[in-house]
């Protein structure tokens, strides 16, 4: 028997003619060659897997500590994340874009809580959670930094860590990706919806044909251009807040960007990445983050991120791309959490916001 | 290497804690000693992976990232500094290819060659190069893994590889270059590489530029410039046979039967010479397009796409 694989050509890749995008763009290909190969590659061990169960039991002693500060996050029933427990009377870090509706904590011991957003920093997508528990065991983070070459293991809540791998780049700022809603506009500059993409973030908001757009969050938008500037400062994954005339009336819509365009095919670069796991929604745009080459799925992002001392040197906020998992570090996940904690990054509460655009003095 | 690394490394697995930091120790040092030596290769506006192996600036890459001879090439070293070389050869049959440094300095990084059979399944392997090309204030990427498995020159690691890694090194935990990046599949332990003893059998060809093999058709095919029109040379004359809908030159308002009198005004009389002018175009580029109908002479700018463009539209 000889097994078949189709392989795809890594290919070079061009440098995007869109200044702003982060990343080059690939050619958009997708090329693909029959390669055969024996019977080896079907019977790789799982013993000689460099993130296989054999190697992770090596972590056991190094997450033993760090796997009683963890938690599973989950959302509506789902896991949608892991988090940190950054404070003994029941304070847990997370990420914050996939938490929607009702959001639960579920501990090491089993215990599950009922879990308050109580601040979030859109910029890095971090969330602070709190729930009605005391004498938790809080992280220990790391004096040291996360140096190149280390290695790093992504903490659960079970006995072998959730995924191991090594840290492949320092701390650098990681550009956004503009933000798409998925309507087409009016070709006159006032931002009137002529056309909603199906699948797109604007359809699943209830956003309709001539709809008039005019805010975003707090921001007026009085023109089609302003528009267009104003949404791609969003990241793909961000939740934007539409205020809406439609009829004469005023309503107000939450919606989820996207990254691409619905209905585009992706670029060869996105085929590629997409090649062996999912991603994050929201996986650009990050002020400080260091790079890991751990093959995580997006919802064990959020959780601590351990050295061989068994000490967080920092929380995982996205699966970013096939080679690219992104941690924040000590310092920037400890002065966020001042920030959170005391309220001033508190969530937007949309049913005072929304009194707050309707009313006749705005 | 203390002799408690190597047993450590040639274990089936690490055991313990103790284990663990042996081989993270000996991957800084791989790291220290081959980082500086992995570059960003540029050809054009095609970017790709490549690895500095002698002090005289000879670049190993993988065949595809250079396609073809004699062509300029941008090098990028993760210290910042720049050079241009050319491609040497390339033996497309299993993915190699060589670029030289013009003019290297006197204090070029570079990492040796293996000597002897390498490779073996679940030997640790360390990848560097530059995954989605060349991004300002990014290091090469440092990548760990082991061989999952071998056939001949393809090397099969759980190093995860992305467009742009294309061409980069893969060490061994000696810091020594034991392979170059050429292709991934579906999963993330599907990411494979040409062990340099592939490049020892071509060795002096691929000094000495020649280029053959296999897969630079395919390619070659896939980059190829086009406008997207078919045609033939009727009486002397480059007459379009087919616009395809939706393709720069119907989107330019080329329509089947018109006549192509001249690109960027030099005039051409058949479709073969309209063929070889947009083959030598830059992708992205745009060229003025002359074209008769109904005895009405008209000039329209037609942007220049790739053969794998058309696929996707």
């Amino acid at each position: 028997m000889l097994a078949v694989l189709a392989l795809c050509i890594l290919g070079t890749c061009r440098p995007s003619a869109l200044a702003q995008e982060a990343a080059p763009g690939f050619t958009p290909i997708e090329q693909e060659r029959d390669v055969p190969f024996g019977l080896d590659q079907l019977l790789v061990p799982r013993w000689r897997l460099a993130d296989g169960p054999h190697v992770r039991a090596a972590f056991r002693d190094v997450v033993r500590n760090a796997s009683h500060s963890t938690a599973r996050v989950r959302s509506d029933g789902k896991q949608v994340a892991l988090g940190s427990i950054v404070g003994a009377d029941g304070w847990i870090l997370t990420k914050a874009s996939p938490l929607s509706g009702d959001v639960t904590c579920r501990l090491k011991d089993g215990r599950t809580y009922k879990a308050d957003i109580v601040g979030i920093s859109g910029e890095h997508d971090l969330a602070l959670l709190k729930i009605e528990a005391t004498n938790l065991r809080e992280l220990r983070f790391s004096s040291k930094t996360a140096t190149v070459g280390s290695f790093v293991a992504t903490v659960g809540t079970q006995r072998d860590p959730e995924a191991v791998g090594v840290v492949s780049v320092p701390g650098r700022e990681v550009p956004p990706q503009p933000g798409v809603l998925g309507i087409q506009l009016d070709q006159a500059n006032k931002p009137l919806v002529v056309h909603v993409f199906p699948e797109s973030g604007a359809e699943r908001a209830g956003v309709k044909e001539n709809d008039l757009i005019i805010r975003i969050n707090e921001t007026p938008i009085p023109t089609r251009v302003e528009l267009i500037e104003t949404v791609r400062k969003f990241n793909p994954g961000d939740r934007v807040k539409l205020t809406l005339e439609r009829d004469s009336k005023t309503l107000t819509v939450e919606a989820t960007l996207s990254g691409r365009f619905p209905g585009w095919r992706q670029s060869r670069s996105q085929f590629q990445n997409s090649l062996g796991g999912k991603l994050s929604v929201r996986r650009f745009g990050f002020p400080d983050v260091f790079q890991h080459d751990t093959v995580l799925a997006p919802n064990q992002c959020g959780g601590p991120l351990v050295n061989l001392d068994g000490e967080s040197v920092g929380v995982n906020i996205a699966r970013s791309g096939r080679t690219e998992t992104y941690a924040l570090d000590v310092q920037t996940v400890t002065d966020l959490l001042f920030d959170l904690r005391s309220g001033k990054l508190a969530p937007r509460r949309p049913e005072l916001e929304a009194a707050k655009i309707t009313s006749p003095a705005q | 290497m203390s002799a408690a690394t190597e047993l450590t490394l040639q274990a089936r697995y690490p055991r313990n804690v103790e284990d663990l930091q042996r081989i993270e120790a000996q991957l800084q040092r791989v790291i220290k000693r081959c980082l500086p030596s992995t570059v960003a290769l540029q050809l054009g506006r095609s970017a790709g992976s490549g690895v500095i192996v002698n002090p005289e600036g000879l670049i190993l890459t993988a065949g595809h990232v250079i396609g073809d001879s004699s062509r300029s090439v941008m090098i990028v070293l993760p210290d910042g500094r720049k050079f241009t070389g050319k491609s040497l050869g390339a033996n497309h049959d299993i993915d190699a290819g060589m670029v030289q440094i013009d003019n290297p300095p006197d204090d070029l990084p570079y990492t040796p060659i293996a000597k002897g059979t390498e490779l073996v399944a679940g030997q640790w392997v360390v990848t560097t190069g530059q995954p989605g090309g060349l991004i300002e204030g990014r290091a090469p990427p440092v990548r760990l893994g082991r061989v999952l498995f071998r056939e001949d020159e393809v090397v099969c690691t759980d190093c995860t590889l992305v467009g742009g890694d294309s061409g980069g090194p893969l060490f061994n935990m000696r810091g020594e270059l034991v392979g170059i990046h050429s292709s991934i599949g579906p999963r993330v332990t599907h990411n494979f590489h040409v062990a340099t003893t592939g490049f020892e059998n071509s060795w002096d060809r691929l000094l000495a530029g020649e280029v053959w093999g296999g897969h630079l058709s395919d390619e070659m095919l896939a980059n190829r410039p086009v406008i997207g029109v078919s045609g033939r040379t009727i009486q002397g004359r480059c007459v379009v046979v087919k616009s395809i809908a939706g393709l720069p030159a119907a989107k330019a308002g080329i329509e089947d039967g018109d006549v192509i009198t001249a690109i960027d005004g030099k005039p051409i009389d058949t479709f073969e010479e309209l063929s070889r002018i947009v083959f030598f175009q830059d992708p992205g580029a745009t060229v003025k397009i002359t074209y008769e109908r109904n005895g009405v002479n008209r000039t329209v700018s037609v942007k220049i796409i790739t053969a794998d463009e058309i696929e996707r539209e």
